[in-house]
């Protein structure tokens, strides 16, 4: 029987076949080095010294990674993170390109915090944009795999887009050779969001012989318009009142003043003085003035009076924040008088420092009082007075 | 030998990224699919969209988590845009709430999650701002608050929508900022997050603003930063 055998040719070409597949497996059964897969890796863009949102295009910003290394037990020199416009490098992209924008290297660029980390005692390399590294004198073995840095003033990349951070470990000091463990972080940067709306700038003031309040707030609309009449004749033996409110509200941020202006009483040549200094009352002798304080007695006879005709202190009370009128301290004394065209009678002043505040709405009583000497000549005295309230915003 | 040499493949030890996590796993990445990638993008906005799959799909458990199709990339990514970045109060009142939305979108893949931080004042002119509700609360006319939430409200006025998921998108607003018709700001705080790989959320932002008859005049503005970071 004859022994079928292949051709020399093919036998050999099998025999080589055989060799090349074995050594292959070989080839393959010899561990392969690599770096072992960082976990547990973030960067969080934080807001940086200069109040740049920390994921604003070209803000200058503080980038926060916090990663776990897998591999523990091995000394570490150098920590690399290299910025790359891709996460990792393949045949349309072989190579990291850095984003665009992105600066490194700015003169405050620091290592910012290595708190709480388990490898610390590093120092910044910023020398190549795009690809600083942290540093140590001597390697050394983590305390723990848990590792935290902050590189401070990192100029962001100028586009709004993702960017990637590809971080190594290595033994050597100087970010080469072989990396010990790797992993990549994913970041963004956007535009912000803006918000924007306009607060009107007011003032609401009216006078009025009365002003009333309307669930419990005072009413410019409830003003009464009219002739402000004295209560009686003028007389060298007693003192004349009368009273008007007025009522203001700002939010200016300096608050309101309150001026009068306009003549003493004047009857054709002749006028009744106006008090050019804080007085008292005093029967028979030419006075006007006013005052928006409560009166008494003691200054006219007629004082305090019943509402609507009474005169009063400022109403609501004032009190910080919101409360903050007042009269001025020439205006501002019980049975004392005054005026002077042009004065400040009030103003939102109450805690009697710096500027004036902004105010709720409150109601002043002007108090007026007026005395004449027996020799006061005769007829119709009167004035138009003006007040105007001037916010500050 | 075709026989052994199959076999001592399989046996190759592939060094390789660690690939398989729980709290001693994890997989970093699980696909099926032969589909291609294809991602384009602007400066605010990438799409990737795939090509060629018979079936593109993600199940879930509250352990795992496997995704099948090709938008599949083993790399870290994350998308992250504005979508409208803009929102104009107008005028403010004592007597009206004013209202404003704007929205962004997120997904994230190959992670462990993301989380959404917003920075930044509350409206501010000069040295005023309007005061930042810091406990979370429903908007009072005539009191000066600034306040945000990211889901679908009724109150002051129909304002804003829940996150849009999509089909694959698991982002979810942080409890703080997930009741209808209250809201709150407090700058640095976490606002949305996903807490396992998540496909594409559109999130809205509403905000409200009110101001009290003092609140001064002028022009209030705020430019606020959206941060989104990822675990991988």
């Amino acid at each position: 029987m004859k022994k079928l055998s292949p051709p020399p040719v093919l036998r050999a070409l099998s025999v080589v076949w055989v060799f090349a597949l074995i050594s292959l497996q070989l080839l393959l059964l010899v561990p392969q080095v690599s770096a072992a897969q960082i976990t547990n890796r973030s960067l969080t863009l934080m807001a940086g010294s200069g109040g740049d949102g920390g994921s604003m295009p070209s803000g200058v910003t503080n980038h926060w990674f916090q990663f776990t290394i897998p591999t523990t037990g091995t000394a570490i020199g150098s920590i690399k993170f290299e910025y790359c416009t891709t996460a990792a490098n393949s045949p349309s992209s072989p190579a990291c390109v850095t984003p665009t924008g992105l600066d490194t290297t700015l003169a405050g660029a620091v290592l910012g915090s290595e708190a709480g980390s388990g490898a610390t005692g590093f120092s910044l390399n910023k020398t190549t944009n795009g690809a600083p590294f942290l540093y140590k004198a001597t390697a050394a073995v983590p305390s723990n795999g848990n590792l935290k840095f902050r590189l401070d003033n990192i100029q962001n990349q100028s586009v709004k887009t993702t960017f990637f951070v590809r971080m190594s470990t290595y033994n050597s000091t100087n970010a080469t050779g072989s990396p010990i463990d790797t992993g990549t972080v994913a970041a963004s940067t956007n535009e912000q969001i803006i918000l924007s709306g306009i607060m009107p700038e007011s003032l609401v003031f009216c006078t009025g012989a009365d002003i009333t309040k309307t669930a419990g707030v005072p009413d410019c609309s409830t003003a009464t318009s009219g002739v402000i009449s004295f209560n009686q004749l003028f007389s060298p033996t007693d003192t004349a009142f009368a009273i008007s409110r007025m009522a203001a509200t700002t939010n200016a941020g300096s608050g309101y003043i309150i001026t009068v202006n306009g003549p003493t009483l004047t009857s054709g040549s002749n006028t009744i003085d106006g008090l050019a200094t804080p007085s008292a009352s005093t029967k028979g002798v030419e006075q006007f003035g006013l005052n928006l304080r409560a009166n008494t007695a003691a200054a006219a006879p007629g004082f305090p009076g019943t509402s609507p005709l009474n005169s009063a202190d400022i109403d609501l009370t004032s009190s910080a924040p919101n409360l903050n009128g007042r009269a001025t301290p020439d205006y501002a004394v019980a049975d004392t008088f005054k005026f002077v065209t042009g004065d400040i009678v009030a103003d939102s002043n109450f805690d009697a420092t710096g500027d004036p505040n902004p105010s709720d709405s409150q109601i002043y009583t002007v108090s007026y009082i007026a005395n004449v000497p027996g020799s006061q000549p005769a007829g119709t005295y009167t004035t138009t007075l003006t007040y105007i309230c001037t916010a500050t915003f | 030998m075709v026989s052994i040499s199959t076999m001592v493949f399989l046996i190759i030890p592939f060094a390789h990224a660690q690939t398989l996590a729980s709290p001693n796993y994890r997989f970093d990445e699980s696909t099926l699919g032969a589909g291609g990638m294809v991602q384009s993008g602007s400066p605010s906005y990438t799409a990737t969209s795939g090509a060629g799959d018979i079936g593109i799909g993600n199940s879930t458990s509250s352990n795992f988590q496997f995704n099948s199709g090709s938008n599949t990339p083993k790399d870290p990514y994350l998308t992250f845009a504005i979508l409208s970045s803009t929102a104009n109060f107008g005028d403010f009142s004592a007597s009206t709430t004013s209202v404003g939305t704007t929205s962004f979108v997120v997904s994230n893949y190959t992670s462990y999650g993301y989380v959404v931080q917003v920075f930044g004042q509350p409206p501010t002119n000069n040295n005023h701002s309007l005061d930042a509700m810091t406990a979370t609360n429903t908007s009072q006319v005539g009191v000066e608050q600034f306040g945000i939430n990211l889901v679908a409200n009724t109150s002051p006025t129909s304002l804003g929508v829940n996150p849009d998921n999509g089909q694959f998108g698991y982002g979810s607003v942080m409890p703080n900022y997930a009741t209808p018709d209250n809201y709150r700001y407090v700058p640095g705080e976490t606002i949305a997050r996903a807490v396992k790989n998540s496909g594409v959320t559109v999130y809205t932002i509403s905000y409200i603003a009110n101001v009290a008859p003092l609140t001064p005049g002028g022009i209030y503005t705020s430019n606020q930063t959206l941060i989104v970071t990822g675990t991988y």
